[in-house]
């Protein structure tokens, strides 16, 4: 102690120390304090008094670093931390070295190096930015919708491996102005901590994968802070020359803040910079144009309205070249989105010219299909006439033996069996009769199957009927109902051969009565359905392809419909709808039949 | 006796009508094709024309409607084994449309009716 107040009995040192601002604190062999400068008081006022331990107080200030202070080591710096700002910390180097040869006095020398570590300090920061900016790039360049781009853009605003912003906005152009779109962040101090927290814990450490948490369930997120840009709207036309307006009309990211005479709500030259303020309730926001080749395509708005974090020149000029890339992934993306339209578009196009094509198709097969059944028919319904006639004239004379008559006979009803074949099968392409009858289906179903039944004897199959005991009032066309249901019944017949069944149903739905009708011979498969009812599509190997086409044109002709369904025990059967008797139409609806002559010319 | 002039390119038609309508007490005269209906109708002077509608050359439509150019009191039955002209406009003309069939009962009573029907405007216009 004497010696050094031997030292600096005169001032010298002290005053030497402030011209080199220099802090300087002596210690004693035991490493306790036994003189400070006027600068370590001063910037350590409890730190370094007279006698504390001067190492347990160096330990207790020092920066950490990577690297472990040691002997020849780089020295290590101690912190004087400031308020509650970051900005009041000051930094200073430790140099020590003893005063005198037998160590009994050591002088440490705090050398302030708050400037460099600052430096320091926004490199790092800087290095850090250029580091995710490169994941931010890449991630937006793997991005296929505008609005995925968006929110990673967002994200990368936000990250605390970005820019760190608390929250982003992005305000889309339309003509002369902007709109809020999108918008992500807290939305008060209790979210932050929320938020902030989750994705620690989530671990979310890439951009996509906060996009993929915060999207997860096609949630929005953020909701409040979405409603907040909902509420944002600036107009780039003359209307406008706000900074706000200004800034989004310069290419350069901007930095707006207000200043606090704004603060106090005066000093407003315009309103819309105001609202902004006054929305975000913030101080300073940073502003940062989008450009889509030289259009202007939206505007980036971020704050720090929780931490009140500075915005720096620096981070604007990161913000400056990330905001070139996020206009290329957004012109890229906007380009896949017009390009996913147009190809949607396109299929939508094409899928309805192929069900017109299929539908001309249809009834380009139907009319070849009516030509060519009025040939055939032709054809056969002459000499048929002209043998039966021949055979029929032939039996109305007297005097023929027995022997001679049953011949004939044969010939006679084997030539009518024909004859009710073409006119209940082929000959569809007979225009319908307008006159349609009130009748019980029941009675009519039970008049096609007629003519079958020996013919199911003979092959030993049953048909099981199941009509209901209730009268089925149906209005149809008798001709071609039995046209439809001959043909159908025929391709059952078909399809079974022999021992087997075929099942015909018949009951009233709320608007039709319904046919169900299907037979043991396997069905028809499920991916053949669609293509039953085309002309000349047959599964049999001497089917003509005719007799459902027929039966379907027929149906339709009459006011009903026709499908074919899967079914559980016949694999498959056809349901056919027909039109309903309307109630009262007449006294006895069910035994008024007009008949075909009236109709002739 | 009535006379029945049936026009038909089948042998077998003519022949089978020939036999039947005779029996209905009707003079029958022929024609196997269209042209040479139309030429009948003139000189023989039926009662009733039995047309088939598909005959080579012209066809049967085309005939009766010549044929009722000049004479459009004589009835036309169109007989052919299409169904499909039954109620097609252009078999609106004739006086009926019977498809062919083994069975000539619907083609005798159609005859025999429109006959009977002509009888007394006949009548009256003799009186």
């Amino acid at each position: 102690m004497r010696d050094v107040v031997d030292v600096d009995r005169n001032g010298i040192l002290e005053r030497v120390c402030v011209r080199l601002a220099l802090g300087l604190v002596v210690c004693d062999v035991n490493d306790r304090v036994v003189w400070t400068n006027s600068r370590v008081r001063h910037d350590f006022p409890d730190d370094f008094s007279n006698g504390t331990v001067f190492s347990s107080t160096l330990d207790r200030l020092v920066i950490p670093t990577s690297t472990t202070p040691s002997k020849g080591g780089p020295m290590p710096v101690i912190c004087r931390h400031g308020g509650s700002s970051r900005t009041d910390s000051l930094y200073f180097r430790v140099r020590s070295f003893a005063l005198d040869d037998d160590r009994r006095l050591t002088v440490h020398a705090l050398v302030e190096v708050t400037s460099e570590r600052e430096l320091e300090d926004s490199l790092h920061e800087n290095l850090d930015q250029l580091a995710s900016m490169r994941e931010m790039i890449d991630t937006l360049y793997g991005s296929l919708g505008t609005r995925e781009v968006l929110y990673l853009i967002l994200i990368a605003l936000t990250a605390g491996r970005g820019f760190g912003f608390n929250r982003a906005f992005f305000l889309q152009r339309n003509g002369d102005r902007l709109r809020g779109k999108m918008g992500i962040g807290p939305s008060s101090h209790e979210d932050a901590q929320r938020i902030w927290r989750h994705i620690d814990e989530e671990n979310l450490s890439t951009l996509r994968g906060i996009y993929q948490n915060m999207t997860k369930g096609g949630e929005t997120p953020d909701p409040a802070t979405k409603e907040i840009a909902a509420r944002m709207e600036l107009r780039l036309d003359h209307g406008d020359d706000g900074r706000l307006a200004n800034a989004v009309r310069g290419r350069e990211p901007t930095l707006i803040q207000r200043s606090h005479t704004e603060t106090a709500g005066e000093g407003f030259p315009d309103g819309t910079d105001r609202t902004f303020f006054e929305l975000l309730s913030s101080d300073a926001i940073a502003v940062v144009p989008l450009h889509v080749g030289d259009e202007l395509a939206g505007v980036l708005i971020a704050d720090n309205f929780i931490t009140a974090k500075p915005i720096t020149d620096r981070n604007l000029s990161v913000l400056k070249t990330f905001s070139r890339y996020a206009g290329v992934a957004l012109e890229r993306s906007s380009l896949l989105d017009e390009l996913g339209e147009s190809i949607a578009k396109l299929q939508q196009t094409n899928a309805s010219l192929k069900r017109h094509q299929q539908r001309l198709i249809h009834a380009e097969k139907l009319s070849a299909l009516g030509k060519m059944a009025a040939e055939v028919t032709h054809e056969i319904r002459n000499p048929l006439a002209i043998i039966g006639g021949h055979a029929r004239s032939l039996l109305s004379d007297e005097g023929r033996d027995d022997e001679d008559r049953e011949s004939l006979e044969v010939i006679v009803e084997e030539v009518h069996r024909l004859e009710e074949y073409l006119r209940g099968t082929l000959d569809f392409a007979r225009p319908v009769s307008k006159h349609s009858a009130d009748v019980d289906l029941r009675a009519v179903i039970e008049a096609c199957v007629a003519p079958l039944r020996r013919d199911l004897e003979e092959r030993s199959i049953t048909l099981s009927l199941e009509l209901g005991v209730k009268p089925l009032p149906c209005r149809i066309e008798r001709d071609a109902f039995h046209r439809a249901l001959g043909n159908l019944l025929k391709n059952s017949v078909d399809a079974v051969e022999e021992c087997g069944s075929i099942h015909l149903s018949a009951v009233r739905t709320a608007h039709t009565a319904q046919l169900r009708l299907g037979d043991s011979g396997g069905g028809i498969p499920a991916e053949l359905h669609e293509r039953v009812f085309d002309p000349f599509f047959t599964t049999k190997p001497e089917g003509t392809g005719l007799g459902t086409s027929i039966a379907m044109e027929s149906i339709q002709s009459i006011g009903g419909s026709i499908s074919v369904q899967a079914d559980e025990r016949l694999k498959s059967i056809f349901i056919i709808e027909l039109p309903l008797a309307e109630p009262g139409a007449g006294k006895s609806p069910l035994t008024r039949t007009r008949h075909e002559t009236h109709d002739r010319p | 006796m009535k006379t029945v002039l049936v026009a038909d390119d089948e042998a077998g038609i003519r022949s089978l009508y020939k036999r039947e309508l005779k029996k209905e007490g009707y003079h029958v005269v022929f024609a196997s094709n269209a042209r040479e209906a139309i030429m009948k109708t003139k000189e023989a002077c039926p009662d009733l024309v039995v047309m088939d509608i598909r005959m080579p050359g012209m066809d049967g439509i085309d005939a009766m409607q010549r044929i009722l150019e000049s004479n459009h009191e004589l009835p036309i039955v169109l007989n052919s084994a299409y169904s499909a002209y039954r109620k097609s406009y252009l078999t609106r003309p004739a006086d009926a449309y019977v498809t062919k069939s083994s069975d000539l009962t619907e083609l005798k009573e159609t005859i025999h009716r429109i006959l009977e029907e002509k009888q007394p405007v006949e009548t009256s216009l003799e009186d």
